[in-house]
């Protein structure tokens, strides 16, 4: 029997700055694109149970003859994270195309710097490792807070 | 089952919120989710404490004329004196509490751009990632002061020139796909106070505010993954306040804009959060992938 969920893992994209994939656990697919998602990043529209993505590509399209902006409501006391058509009014304001992250090859409008040419890698310093393990907790302390000094000195 | 009025009882700031509140700065390392709680409760403790700091210095003066009045009368009716102490007493009671409201009063920018960002942001910070933050929320005070000058009066009788440097908010975070951003804030305040006598030969005074906030972001991308384009970096560079450095930790990118605010009171308006976002999506448009996974 096929897995609906195509291995288990949301395929929804997270983020603002880098557009990475959810990667928890998927419940459903979505009804238009059939990308896996998780309960957090289902919406259950009209057709079913569809991504954020394609669900608010659809009110976009359905509201753009009306073209009504609404006001971001950036309430500091909400515990809720950026939704999804905030972060695409953000990307439209700012003309920003995100860097996409992960490897789900479900690509939108905004992923076109995922094709982007590559080049080499530089070459990874002595220093540029530290930190990366909890051991390296005090080291990294230290050096982040160098870092941050010297960024705020110069 | 037994009523209780927990629910509406007021909590007793945590012990990180009431060092905020006293110290008036934090730094430290925490996760985002600690951060926004921490910095949510002072900023709540705030809210409720700012409407309260007018009325409390109104009512202060208020009673001591009242107490001088009834003083006055008291030379007539003796005991018109005893009203007199009370607003005297009265008087006193609203200075304590105006003198403990102002102690939880903080500079409201952090909570107007700090927080907000932080949660545009939320998405972006691992949650088990640790952000370092210093964030100063005393405002402009006598230790901050860098200048002080007498201009050239002109018309004026008297123009005095007071400068105070803010640097009050300095972050560094982790991202998720292990780049890392920083962000410094620092907030020069320049106020100038005309004196001057009218025509009338009553002396006249004025006072201006000029907030200028000057935004610093950097990102650090993570080298496995992300390099600065430098093509795009140097044509940018024309345009904006843009330096691309090395750094023993990696190269980091860095963006500094200015922000200009006026009032005749302290302004607070300050940066908005979404400006902080465009800054760093404008230092997210020069990255390139330095290696395809």
């Amino acid at each position: 029997m096929r897995d609906p969920t195509q291995g288990g893992i949301c395929h929804s994209k997270k983020g603002l700055l880098f557009l990475e994939d959810c990667g928890e656990l998927a419940v459903d697919t979505c009804s238009l694109c059939a990308r896996p998602v998780c309960a957090a990043h289902r919406v259950v529209g009209p057709e079913g149970p569809v991504c954020p993505e394609c669900y608010y590509r659809d009110q976009r399209d359905a509201s753009d003859e009306d073209d009504d902006t609404e006001e971001d409501d950036l309430d500091a006391d909400t515990d809720a994270p950026l939704s999804y058509p905030d972060r695409d009014q953000y990307y439209d304001k700012y003309d920003y195309q995100p860097v996409v992250t992960g490897s789900s090859h479900y690509f939108s409008d905004r992923d076109y710097r995922t094709f982007e040419e590559t080049t080499e890698a530089p070459t990874k310093g002595p220093a540029a490792t530290a930190g990366e393990g909890p051991e390296d907790e005090e080291g990294a302390d230290r050096e982040e807070r160098d870092d941050l000094d010297h960024f705020l000195e110069s | 089952m037994p009523r209780t009025n927990q629910a509406i009882k007021p909590r007793a700031p945590s012990p990180a919120a009431r060092s905020i509140l006293q110290l008036k700065r934090i730094y430290g390392r925490r996760p985002l989710n600690e951060w926004r709680a921490l910095l949510a409760e002072v900023a709540a403790i705030d809210r409720t404490s700012e409407p309260l700091v007018g009325p409390a210095r109104r009512k202060i003066f208020g009673f001591l004329f009242l107490a001088a009045v009834f003083a006055v009368a008291a030379t007539f009716f003796i005991y018109v004196a005893v009203l007199s102490v009370v607003s005297a007493g009265m008087a006193g009671f609203y200075l304590v509490r105006w003198w403990r409201l102002r102690s939880t009063d903080v500079s409201n920018d952090f909570r107007n751009v700090l927080l907000k960002f932080l949660r545009i942001m939320a998405e972006d910070i691992p949650a088990k990632g640790r952000i370092s933050m210093l964030v100063d929320v005393s405002g402009p005070t006598k230790q901050k002061l860098i200048a002080e000058k007498q201009l050239p009066p002109g018309r004026c009788k008297k123009i005095v020139e007071k400068v105070y440097s803010d640097p009050w908010c300095h972050m560094q975070a982790p991202l998720s796909n292990g780049s890392r951003m920083l962000l410094g804030i620092e907030n020069r305040y320049t106020v100038q106070q005309r004196t001057w006598t009218n025509l009338r030969g009553k002396t006249k005074a004025k006072t201006k505010w000029k907030k200028l906030v000057k935004v610093t972001v950097g990102l650090i991308p993570d080298p496995e993954r992300l390099c600065f384009d430098r093509d795009r970096v140097a044509r940018r560079s024309g345009q904006e306040n843009l330096r691309l450095m090395q750094k023993p930790r990696g190269e980091i990118c860095r963006l500094t804009r200015k922000f200009k605010f006026k009032d005749r009171q302290l302004p607070e308006a300050s940066v908005s959060p979404e400006e902080l976002v465009g800054m760093f999506f404008v230092l997210g448009s020069l990255l390139k992938p330095s290696r395809r996974s």
